[in-house]
């Protein structure tokens, strides 16, 4: 009899097996990165000509947003593997192999996360170089926390994954996740200009954390962010991690399949 | 089945007021001063059309999954409908429910606008005929690929070029000249623009008429990409 897999290697194995996912799917890394790139030097070049009574540089400020924005959109499609594997009934094979349903979330979340990594680091590098910060130090810091929230947002993906079993509302409901989470934070526009009720709201979105943490990085000169920063990426990790898990539990004890 | 299903409806409203209520009222306070007008009447009109473009393009995903996932297209043939009449109502079927999925939308920049009951009947049209053009977009999508990754891709890049190679965000003064002739091939923004000619109290035909020919040309394509899925 084969002894139970370690840890780690279950953590590998599953890590892998996504981002053998990533080079066979060559049409979405083509698609984001010109998606990425249209929105760099189309949009946010023309509505910063738009905005040119700012006391800011909107350009510099949508650059940083639209890498954590990306990561935020690429990191919601291990859903949408998990899902597209129930609905083939290959994820009740994965889930009867030797290894907790705990490790299984984690696993997945952490490959969506690499996965989202590989796919943003040449973004991550182009922002920093167009706004004038090409520093290795700074690239790797930012990495660490696109990784940290790309994780949470793979774990929250799952979540939905689990939670919802009609394609057609997985498909609009985690197109509202994507666009909710993005766009009530300060990816894409700073909390002053935002209505003043959705304000403290987006204060506590990870998205706004981490697009801080990475503005502050990238653009020391004319961005800060603090400790709580921090803590509100790492809790929306553990809560997503958490809730991920107890649906593959309850996945497990069956249902009917739309 | 649509109607059936309001949760559908219900989503696609919150995902209006998102974009109009967050993104739109958001840009609205940052871009203001700067241009001059509006700017928050000037992009309501285009939430409202992505709100449309998300749902004419489920009439594609359909297609898609009876055809790959669900293997019931074989089936659906066989029932007694002549296969053209077949493929040209679930473009029209598309077409519909979008309009359905849009109108509480379309409501809401109705009630922006102040615009009278026949002009709001026009601002349906204009949904109608607008989402004629995705839903062909996403039939022809979804006769050819094979693999939800392409279909998924063709989406998102149907998306993109609506939103970003149009006058959705921007005056087309502002457009370099090889992104303002894309936009001119682009249904959304003679959508827009014709949903802004009506705040500004006229029908134009001269924005309409280009709209419509794209949305023929765009709907036969994806009829006869899909009829020819039919033939073995």
């Amino acid at each position: 009899m084969s002894a139970k897999p370690s840890t780690l290697s279950v953590i590998r194995w599953l890590v892998e097996r996504d981002l053998r996912t990533l080079v066979k799917s060559p049409f979405i890394i083509i698609n984001r990165t010109i998606f990425f790139l249209i929105q760099l030097f189309v949009f946010a070049v023309l509505v910063s000509r738009l905005a040119s009574s700012l006391d800011f540089n909107y350009f510099d400020f949508y650059s940083v947003g639209l890498v954590v924005s990306t990561i935020t959109s690429i990191a919601f499609i291990i859903g949408e593997d998990l899902f597209e594997e129930e609905e083939l009934g290959l994820l009740d094979y994965l889930l009867s192999l030797p290894f907790g349903h705990s490790l299984f979330v984690l696993g997945r979340a952490l490959g969506g996360a690499v996965r989202g990594l590989i796919y943003v680091t040449p973004m991550m590098v182009l922002v920093a170089y167009v706004d004038g910060n090409l520093s290795p130090v700074g690239i790797a810091g930012s990495l660490v926390v696109i990784f940290i929230l790309a994780t949470g947002i793979s774990g929250l993906s799952i979540t939905l994954a689990m939670l919802i079993r009609n394609a057609n509302r997985f498909d609009i409901t985690i197109a509202l996740a994507e666009l909710a989470t993005v766009r009530v934070s300060a990816a894409i526009y700073p909390l002053f200009y935002m209505p003043g009720v959705l304000q403290p709201v987006a204060s506590y979105s990870p998205v706004t954390s981490a697009s801080n943490v990475v503005r502050a990085i990238i653009l020391p000169a004319s961005y800060s962010s603090g400790v709580y920063d921090w803590v509100i990426l790492l809790l929306f990790v553990g809560i997503f991690f958490g809730l991920g898990s107890a649906f593959l539990f309850r996945k497990i004890e069956g249902g009917k399949f739309e | 089945m649509f109607f059936a299903d309001r949760y559908m409806i219900v989503i696609m409203f919150v995902n209006f007021m998102i974009d109009l209520g967050v993104s739109g009222l958001s840009l609205n306070n940052l871009l203001s001063r700067s241009v001059g007008f509006d700017y928050f009447l000037y992009i309501a009109p285009g939430a409202n059309l992505i709100t449309a473009t998300v749902a004419a393009f489920q009439s594609g995903r359909d297609v898609w999954r009876e055809r790959i996932i669900q293997d019931t297209q074989h089936y659906l043939l066989t029932l007694p409908v002549d296969k053209s009449t077949f493929a040209a109502s679930r473009l029209f079927s598309g077409m519909l429910r979008a309009v359905v999925t849009v109108l509480p939308g379309t409501v809401v920049i109705a009630l922006l606008y102040g615009l009278s009951f026949p002009f709001f009947l026009v601002s349906l049209l204009v949904m109608f005929v607008y989402s004629g053009a995705v839903a062909g977009l996403s039939v022809a999508a979804a006769s050819m690929a094979n693999s939800l990754e392409l279909f998924a891709t063709v989406r998102s890049t149907v998306q993109v070029y609506l939103s970003f190679f149009s006058t959705q965000f921007y005056p087309s003064s502002i457009l370099p000249p090889a992104v303002a002739a894309v936009s001119a091939f682009n249904p959304m923004t003679w959508a827009v623009q014709s949903f802004r000619a009506l705040q500004a109290g006229s029908v134009n035909l001269g924005l309409l008429a280009p709209l419509a020919g794209l949305s023929g040309a765009l709907m036969v394509v994806g009829f006869m990409l899909y009829r020819r899925t039919m033939n073995y």
